[in-house]
């Protein structure tokens, strides 16, 4: 019996009750094999605990891969004219969308405005397409010229040779274009723009080749697991160098990935597309688009937003590249990088250039410590007017913790019991909420964590009191403990190995655009392990993530529709 | 309980699906019975489009007191006399979202418009069980339009981590959301900015490079799983669409000025009142021109995230709206505003003439929200206006129905559906 998944099968969606979506995933795919240690190739069925991968799924390139690619293929100036579709989302991580939804048609039209834009441009300085020509065109007729141009800028914008076939098409689109307007370079355009609009360019395409040590299994091919690893690693299509590396067989074990994966990360490269999985998770990208009240905070404004994204993202470059430290001092950090605008709004010695970001230690009397007291977080998960500890709460838990806040109860009436009628702060206002059993059920996972940060108003900046009034900020983690305040917080999560766990699944997600089943939760149990005995170096469980089987070997594909 | 619409929308995504419906309790009281339809002739094109808005209204300033035509406004409804178009809209009150399970918001949205209920997700969140209304009638319409259908949206203060059912309300299938797009500037530019003239070589060359993009999927596609092959196949009917629209002639009608809005925040304002307009004013255009036969306007979020900043306020709606005692006044304008937004669409489609009447006439507009009020998340009585008399299959004047049953939502759904389409039919849940 085939088992649907539950992504793809409208009959039973349309059946499902919530209990029946939960049994699902008992549902899985097909291939099964032990594998006792990550690292292990060899793993026979027999070999240790039961581990089933996720069939392939075609992903659609990023925006972000989108204009790296082309960046890649044809320089800073021609990047300028990309301008890919938006990316959607799908079970909360745009990776996982890329590989389950499918693209609007209005999104092959932007994709085609922006490929005509990216090949006009790219025939303004031929520069840029030197290192695919190493002949001078003859005239417009020079299909020798125009065939070799075919195989060099295809290789390197499908990620992979082209076949016979291929070469023939587009060499030939090519000529026929060249002909049309006696131009060999607006011919050659027209091939870039149609590459940029091939599938094998828009989607990361894996088929998979037979794994010999294991037929359930199929293995990515050496070129599909250069794209993988400079995809993921990198944001961006694979290098010449990465390419000839998956040519010569070198990416077909554990030992030649993380090999190559420790030079593409070498000088820190791997930067921008950690924060960009940061930035999605961490929902900085909330920041652009804030609404604020003026009244209340004048301060606020589009530029303090993005100062506030990028301290968040100077603080994460700062512990995975340039220490190399444990990670969880994202948590702890009693220091913060600000420009100006954050020096004022946290109450410290500015940097001489306004717009620079400069470390600072933060005031020792103040509770201010580590992302959850960055005012990207806190303004975020709050209300335009006032703080909003629910919102606070469910960041810690959903994000943090990876655990799910329920549905409400069918018979809850979300309407705050009648005003009291004179000034309360949120924890009384809130404890209104927590007086209704119905209420509480929700509120009393998210509530007690945000009411720990109410030191930290709409904005992020520091408070002695709510409204006047002294402030209680002791709170409590579900099945972790009680705390006061947000360095009390701070302490209590690092000791909790759920948001170590939470960390990996994160980035084993975003890694494998896909929601583990429960028989790969091994896999993530033993990055999970690895990432500790590696003194939690995000660093090294990025190496360890792209050498372990579920980033390297899949299950087949299913052939017939579900 | 929910309904499944045949043809197209059977085949795309509810193949081997579970159906299901209801007995049709008669809506009749909505329908033209006069036989009077197309008393003008051919029977003028008809469209579609959906309207919605975030976080419904307040009971007790939306719903009439009085019930057939020449119902009373109402605080919430008064916009739609103001803009002298009640006698184009029907509404209908007391009827039912029937989906049992909830999330909040997320059975409001999907079950006004699918009427299928949502797939969960687990935590709090959702996508669409099926495909939308509005992509129900556009997969259906045999007019060959393109694009079939067009997705416009006003505020951009979506909600963001409850997956796609809040974030859109066009959906061609569980896995295909339609996006709207924010820009005025961008949608004329869609509808109006790209026609190719006939002695454009680029025209052609355009062209070619399509074909080499359809040879390479179909080398790909026989590489390719069962789920990856259905994204492709996708993903082609939008290159078959592009080609269309490269190869398809100017309209007849005179190019509307090009627009130059493009909903970008001012100081942290959405300029809501502009992008609204202009959004307005290319609809109108797009149907004028009969470039496209429907449409769905997303002019705030489910949830409502938006600030009405350009009436003074300064806190979410949906803050507000759980908060009715305080906030009474301030949610009363939002809604206000939001309905003016709709009455505004409306004169402006009655305004354009076509034929012998105007476009309103030839026009069916569903008004829908994703909750009754915003603080009980209520699934009963949800706002709902059904504007136009779509090519004299609808009643005008209009009416205030109010089902004393509770009515299942999906009937109106139905009611539209079959209206502008005869063929599709309610199919009975399968047993599986």
């Amino acid at each position: 019996m085939t088992c649907p998944t539950l992504a793809r099968t409208p009959a039973l969606a349309l059946a499902l009750t919530l209990l029946a979506a939960s049994l699902l995933p008992a549902c899985g795919p097909s291939s099964t094999w032990g594998d006792g240690d990550g690292d292990d190739d060899g793993g026979g069925p027999d070999a240790g605990p039961r581990v089933e991968l996720a069939p392939l799924r075609m992903r659609r390139l990023l925006d972000r891969q989108y204009v790296n690619s082309v960046r890649a293929l044809l320089g800073d100036e021609v990047a300028g004219a990309a301008e890919p579709p938006e990316n959607l989302v799908s079970r909360g991580f745009e990776s996982i969308g890329a590989a389950e939804v499918a693209a609007p048609a209005v999104a092959i039209k932007r994709y085609e405005d922006s490929a005509r834009a990216i090949a006009e441009r790219a025939i303004v300085d031929l520069g840029v397409l030197s290192p695919y020509l190493d002949c001078e065109p003859s005239g417009p007729g020079d299909a020798a010229c125009m065939e070799t141009f075919v195989e060099r800028f295809g290789r390197r914008a499908l990620r992979r040779p082209l076949d016979q076939d291929e070469v023939a098409r587009y060499a030939a689109l090519g000529a026929a274009t060249a002909a049309d307007f006696d131009s060999f370079y607006t011919g050659a355009s027209y091939v870039i723009s149609a590459l940029l609009q091939s599938p094998s360019f828009l989607y990361q395409i894996e088929t998979g080749e037979p794994d010999p040590d294991d037929p359930s299994r199929v293995r990515l091919t050496g070129y599909e697991m250069a794209s993988r690893l400079s995809f993921f690693l990198l944001d961006t299509a694979p290098s010449e160098e990465l390419l000839d590396l998956a040519e010569k067989g070198a990416l077909a074990d554990a030992g030649g990935v993380r090999a190559a994966a420790e030079a593409m990360l070498d000088g820190g490269q791997g930067r921008g597309a950690l924060e960009a999985f940061y930035e999605e998770r961490f929902r900085l990208r909330e920041l652009t688009g804030l609404s604020k009240d003026p009244g209340k905070y004048p301060a606020f404004d589009s530029h303090l937003a993005a100062s506030m994204r990028q301290e968040a993202l100077e603080l994460l470059d700062h512990i995975v590249w340039d220490e190399d430290s444990d990670y969880h001092e994202l948590l702890t950090a009693r220091y913060a990088y600000v420009d100006a605008d954050l020096a004022a709004l946290y109450g410290v010695a500015p940097p001489d250039d306004p717009e620079a970001f400069e470390r600072r230690d933060l005031p020792a009397d103040g509770g201010r410590i580590g992302i959850l007291g960055q005012a990207g977080f806190l303004a975020v998960h709050a209300h335009p007017g006032q703080t909003s500890p629910t919102r606070r709460g469910r960041f810690v838990i959903e994000r943090l913790l990876c655990r799910e806040v329920p549905p409400p109860p069918p018979d809850v009436v979300p309407k705050l019991p009648a005003d009291p009628g004179q000034p309360e702060t949120m924890r009384q206002k809130l404890g209104r909420h927590m007086k209704d059993e119905a209420c509480a059920g929700c509120h009393a996972l998210m509530d007690p964590i945000g009411l720990g940060l109410e030191h930290f108003d709409a904005i992020g900046g520091w408070r002695d009191e709510d409204r006047g009034m002294a402030l209680d900020v002791t709170g409590e983690v579900e099945d972790v403990g009680t705390f006061d305040g947000l360095a009390g917080l701070a302490e209590l999560l690092v000791g909790v190995d759920e948001v170590n766990r939470c960390w990996v699944e994160n980035l084993y997600r975003h890694a494998t655009a896909h929601v583990e089943g429960p028989y790969e939760l091994p896999l993530v149990d033993d990055l999970t392990g690895s990432f500790a005995a590696s003194g939690y170096r995000v660093r090294q469980l990025l190496l360890d993530l792209v050498a372990s089987p579920g980033f390297r070997y899949a299950a087949p594909q299913e052939e017939e529709e579900e | 309980m929910p309904f499944v619409l045949n043809r197209r929308a059977l085949l795309r995504g509810l193949a081997g699906g579970a159906l299901c419906s209801v007995a049709l309790p008669p809506l009749e009281a909505m329908l033209n019975t006069h036989g009077d339809a197309l008393s003008g002739g051919a029977p003028l094109p008809v469209r579609f489009a959906t309207f919605f808005f975030g976080n419904g209204v307040l009971w007790d300033q939306w719903i009439p007191a009085t019930q057939g035509p020449g119902w009373q406004p109402t605080p919430q409804l008064q916009p739609l006399f103001d803009a002298e178009v009640a006698d184009y809209c029907s509404v209908l009150t007391g009827f039912e979202n029937k989906l049992e399970f909830k999330i909040t918001h997320h059975e409001g949205a999907a079950g006004m418009l699918s009427g299928y209920p949502f797939e969960y997700l687990g935590g709090l969140e959702s996508r669409f069980g099926g495909p939308s209304i509005d992509q129900v009638i556009a997969g259906a319409l045999d007019t060959g339009h393109v694009p079939p259908s067009i997705q416009l949206g006003v505020s951009k203060r979506v909600s963001t981590d409850e997956d796609t059912t809040m974030r859109y309300i066009s959906h061609k299938s569980t896995t295909e959301p339609l996006p709207p797009t924010y820009s005025p500037a961008r949608v004329w530019n869609d509808l109006f900015g790209s026609f190719v003239p006939p002695e454009d070589p680029r025209g052609p060359a355009r062209i070619r490079v399509l074909d080499a993009v359809r040879e390479d999927a179909r080398a790909l596609e026989r590489k390719l799983g069962a789920a990856d092959r259905q994204r492709l196949a996708a993903h082609l009917e939008g290159v078959d669409e592009l080609q269309t629209l490269i190869e398809r002639e100017p309209p007849l009608c005179a190019t509307p000025e090009q627009e130059t809005e493009d909903n970008a925040d001012v100081d942290g304002l959405e300029p809501m009142e502009q992008a609204s307009q202009a959004m307005s004013r290319l609809l109108v255009y797009a149907w004028s021109c009969d470039l496209t036969r429907v449409a769905s306007y997303m002019l705030t979020g489910g949830v409502g995230h938006t600030v009405y900043g350009h009436l003074g306020q300064t806190d979410e709606q949906h803050v507000m709206s759980h908060d009715p005692d305080t906030f009474r006044d301030q949610l009363g304008q939002t809604i206000v505003w939001n309905v003016q937004q709709f009455a505004n669409l409306c004169r402006m489609l009655r305004d354009t003439e076509e034929g012998a009447g105007n476009l309103l006439a030839s026009s069916m507009l569903l008004l829908c929200s994703d909750c009754g009020e915003g603080w009980s998340h209520s699934t009963f009585d949800q706002p709902i206006v059904v504007a136009g008399s779509g090519g004299g299959q609808l009643v005008h004047p209009g009416i205030h129905f109010r089902s004393a049953t509770r009515q299942n939502t999906s009937d109106i759904l139905l009611m539209l559906a079959q209206a502008m389409v005869p063929s599709i039919v309610p199919r009975r849940r399968r047993s599986r």
